[in-house]
């Protein structure tokens, strides 16, 4: 922290005049202050480098750990912040404004370790060994339920658990895991069929908390990705791993209900993502049409490109308000199955095309890495995907309408 | 180990600041947040109280209205509790008031070090560590760079336009740092939330006995700055060169 490099705290939402007064407290405003600088002082600098450079970068995680990112939602008696939800959302939304990939290494480990204690919190002794260096980030615990045969279909695993004896042995493979190869990695909650589907049923799915050092378990090449450069996803491959009873999290054939209807809320982090990302995109092309000449007067004078100024406004205050409006019902007792699916799809879907008109009025630059716009067009394009596709949230908007999808 | 904390809570520099038609002071009526300078005192004192392996640092601060959004950041980073003295009296108080009305908060608590900023980022007098010193009876370090205690003597590299001094101390003493002599810590979460619980004693002057004092200092005009003059420019044929190494030596530089 430099005082030549000084920033302001004020929330720059103000300027925007959706700063949404009613659904934040004082200490949320204080939260959104203190990571908003720690993002623009520590994050933004080498970012640029460290997408361009596909590196994932173990100082900087260790230095959110001491934010308290990523133990938000755990309770304080293991190490976590004891905070709700509108507190991620708002660590989401600062981290992606300058770098999507850190927000999604920080949304992952916040959602496991909350998903952790959801299927186990009974498990005293395990939630005291694991949770609290996971809420600082030395311990990395990912999420492994994508299949290679398909995600939106997510019921279908084909990773097997078959009891020996006390313990079981897993064979199968994941997809696309997040935070499974970094030095941190320790653990992924494994999603595995564990019995057979002799009746031609989909058979019951166990979540279990399968070491990643385990004999057998095999961190496959990390994949070229199209965004989310300094972000860490492998496969896994599972090969005869044997883990112990005490593996299993929670009741043996509701793992999976259980997490799916738990981490219904966890929709709301990436609406929030998306609506950093679509500011970082107002920022970026902000700054551009306001310094660049164009014939003879600056880019935004001129009302086409101003046009797009005002769009690319609008998506981000948009994705900002319903992520919002679902995360304060969230915490508020209320229910969010709608909020959750329709927050995912407009707010991911208004990211990607704050994206295309950030990179378009940039000109050529905007298809250069080392601009902000080029990267939030590269981050964007995942957020439609990830978490459940905005089909997929379609499907379940049209389904709690009574439509039989 | 226990370390007082003197911090200014100041306009948002980020923020257009605007001057007081009347006082011809700088508006302090909108929400304050606390001097980045003053950051590093937090931070050196929180460091300094771990090192002798516990106590507490307390913050004090003089600001209108009783704000103290600006201490809630400090205690966020791990102070322990807070002294404000907020008083209509003192609206538009000068360096030496400012330094009789924390002199008189300091000894509140039990101190054996107090710490400031080398001077504050909307005011730049730079005068008030001094004063403390004085009206405490204490001896001063100015520019510390670096500080470090060792049984009741701390010890200080004082940036000089040389280089540094190395100055030892006995405590109680008042010592003011620079920006960059520690790197301030972010508010983390849990000490967001815990600072919702910390103590901030709110006092008027009445209270600390200063019913008597009066602003002294008057601001009688504030000017704009002078506008720079616009450089002169050479147009380069390939003698360029020459005009800069001319220019050079009349500021007797080469
Ligand atoms: C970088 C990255 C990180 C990831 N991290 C994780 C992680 O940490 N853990 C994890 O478990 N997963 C992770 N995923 C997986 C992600 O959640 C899935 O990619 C996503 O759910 C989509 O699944 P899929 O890729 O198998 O696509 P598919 O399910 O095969 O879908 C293909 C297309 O078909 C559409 N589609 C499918 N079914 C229907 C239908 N019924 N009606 C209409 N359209 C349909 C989809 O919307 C999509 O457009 C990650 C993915 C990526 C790329």
């Amino acid at each position: 922290m430099n005082i030549e490099h000084q920033h302001s705290t004020r929330d720059d939402f103000l300027d925007e005049g959706y700063d949404l007064s009613w659904a934040f407290e004082e200490e949320h405003r204080a939260w959104r202050a203190s990571i908003s600088r720690f993002c623009r002082e520590e994050v933004e600098p080498a970012a640029p480098r460290r997408s361009i450079e596909r590196r994932f970068d173990p100082d900087l995680v260790r230095q959110v750990g001491q934010t308290g990112a990523f133990g938000l939602l755990a309770p304080e008696r293991f190490g976590g912040g004891g905070a709700d939800l509108r507190s991620l959302c708002i660590a989401a939304e600062e981290i992606a404004r300058f770098d999507s990939s850190l927000a999604v290494t920080v949304h992952v480990q916040a959602i496991a370790i909350a998903l952790l204690l959801n299927l186990a919190s009974d498990r005293t002794d395990l939630m005291d060994e694991v949770v609290p260096s996971a809420c600082r980030g030395e311990t990395f615990i990912s999420f492994g339920l994508t299949e290679p045969s398909g995600g939106s279909d997510a019921g279908n695993i084909r990773t097997r658990a078959a009891r020996d004896g006390d313990d079981w042995i897993i064979n199968g493979a994941k997809q696309f895991i997040t935070n499974s190869g970094t030095p941190f990695s320790k653990y992924v909650i494994l999603f595995c069929a564990t019995s057979g589907n002799e009746d031609g049923r989909r058979p019951p799915v166990s979540a279990f908390l399968v070491p990643l050092d385990a004999e057998g378990v095999t961190v496959g090449e990390p994949y070229a990705k199209t965004g989310w450069h300094s972000s860490d996803t492998h496969p896994l491959f599972f090969d005869d791993v044997r883990v112990p009873n005490s593996a299993l999290l929670g009741i043996e054939g509701r793992g999976y209900r259980a997490a799916l209807a738990f981490l219904t809320w966890a929709r709301f982090p990436i609406a929030a993502m998306s609506a950093g990302l679509a500011h970082g995109c107002l920022t970026d092309a902000l700054r551009f049409v306001s310094t660049r000449e164009s014939f003879g007067q600056p880019l935004g004078s001129h009302q086409g490109a101003a046009f797009q100024i005002a769009e690319i406004a609008s998506l981000a205050s948009l994705a900002r308000v319903m992520t919002y409006d679902g995360a304060w019902k969230y915490d508020h007792g209320q229910p969010i199955e709608r909020e959750a699916a329709t927050a995912k799809y407009i707010a991911s879907e208004a990211a990607n095309k704050a994206a295309y008109l950030a990179t378009q009025l940039e000109g050529g630059y905007g298809f250069i890495e080392e601009s902000a716009a080029a990267r939030h067009y590269q981050d964007a394009r995942i957020l439609t995907i990830g978490e459940g596709t905005s089909e997929v949230q379609k499907l379940l908007i049209a389904r709690g309408l009574g439509l039989g999808v | 180990m226990n370390i007082a904390v003197c911090v200014k809570q100041i306009p948002d520099p980020a923020a257009p600041g605007s001057i007081d038609p009347e006082s011809k002071t700088l508006r302090r009526d909108g929400k304050l947040i606390m001097d980045d300078s003053d950051s590093f005192g937090v931070e050196m004192a929180l460091q300094l109280v771990d090192k002798a392996g516990g106590g507490e640092v307390t913050l004090v601060s003089m600001a209108p209205n009783g704000e103290t959004s600006g201490l809630r950041t400090a205690l966020a980073m791990g102070a322990t509790r807070a002294v404000l003295v907020s008083d209509p009296k003192l609206h538009g108080a000068d360096a030496l008031t400012t330094a009789k009305v924390l002199a008189k908060a300091i000894q509140r608590y039990p101190f054996d070090m107090v710490l400031a900023g080398t001077e504050s980022s909307d005011g730049y007098t730079g005068t008030l560590p001094v004063q403390i010193a004085e009206l405490l009876g204490l001896p001063s370090v100015s520019f510390a760079k670096k500080v470090s205690i060792d049984g009741a003597v701390v010890s200080v590299e004082r940036q000089t336009e040389a280089g540094y001094d190395d100055v030892t101390c006995p405590l109680p003493a008042v010592v003011s740092v620079t920006a960059g002599v520690v790197e301030p810590r972010y508010p983390s979460f849990k000490g967001i939330m815990a600072a919702k619980s910390k103590p901030i004693e709110t006092l008027s002057v009445a209270d600390l006995e200063l019913d008597s004092i009066a602003v002294a200092e008057e601001v009688q005009a504030v000017h704009d700055a002078q506008a720079r003059q616009g450089g002169e420019i050479f147009e380069d044929d390939g003698s360029g060169f020459e005009k800069v190494v001319a220019f050079l030596e009349q500021l007797k530089l080469v």
